[in-house]
């Protein structure tokens, strides 16, 4: 047996390059590209295919995020026995349009600054009003 | 004479990917570029050209590594012609072309398979 496997001869280069080929044609490669031109372009290619797969899996990913949502923000309707029974209206931007919490605590504080100073300038015109106002006799 | 080979690297956003350039020779005012792609390498390999002796038969397979390194730009070029070429080199260039092109022929092997280059690579050092 063990004579066997060692008399077997090894299989030609061309036999395993033929081999790899179909999986290189599934990439996008050409059969000329893999038989007759630079041979590092196979790298490059298996490179791509890892990105195109991450960015696959990011977008199968953020879509099941987006049902997720989608389930969760409808589930008082689902669910029998709630009280409100009223679905919550889906997102108004996408995920990726969304402000970040740093930003939405950056808007909260500008309006909180905003709310203040108006309510200074209507303390201050309230005053000056208050001091304006004819003496009772 | 012959013009080194120098690897190059392409930044990717995993891993580099490392190139081994071709070897420009000139010859005759008329600069030759020798690589291999899978065909030629193919074909150097059932012409009966077998890597890991290279080193024990230095008669045949350097210059038969050298002779079909010019199938892939230069398939028509007479056979004399690049034997004359071969002669030409001295010692020295020849062991240098002959180091170069075998890293070219092992770069159409390598990129066939290359491994996933994670970060438990085999460690391995030499004995004593």
């Amino acid at each position: 047996m063990e004579e066997e496997r060692v008399n077997k001869p090894s299989p030609s280069l061309r036999q395993s390059f033929a081999q790899a080929c179909p999986y290189y044609m599934s990439i996008g490669m050409t059969f000329d590209e893999f038989w007759y031109k630079e041979s590092w372009r196979t790298i490059v290619y298996r490179r791509a295919d890892d990105i195109r797969f991450e960015k696959d899996d990011m977008a199968r990913w953020l879509n099941g995020r987006y049902v997720y949502e989608a389930i969760g923000r409808l589930s008082p309707v689902l669910n029998w026995g709630s009280k409100t029974g009223k679905a919550e209206p889906y997102l108004d931007l996408p995920f990726t349009k969304q402000a970040k919490p740093e930003e939405q605590q950056k808007t909260q504080r500008e309006y909180e600054e905003a709310e203040i100073a108006n309510a200074k300038i209507l303390m201050s015109n309230l005053r000056r009003q208050f001091k304006n106002r004819p003496k009772l006799e | 004479m012959a013009e080194k080979t120098t690897s190059k690297t392409v930044a990717s956003e995993k891993k580099e990917i490392e190139i081994v350039n071709p070897i420009l020779l000139d010859w005759d005012d008329r600069e030759y570029t020798l690589d291999f792609n899978r065909d030629t390498a193919s074909a150097l390999q059932y012409a009966g050209f077998d890597a890991d002796k290279i080193a024990t038969h230095t008669l045949i397979y350097p210059e038969q590594l050298f002779n079909y390194a010019f199938k892939m730009h230069h398939p028509n070029v007479n056979r004399r012609h690049i034997e004359s070429m071969w002669r030409s080199l001295g010692g020295e260039d020849r062991a240098d072309i002959v180091s170069e092109l075998l890293k070219l022929y092992f770069q159409t092997i390598n990129a066939t398979w290359e491994g996933d280059g994670g970060e438990k690579k085999v460690k391995w050092r030499r004995k004593g």
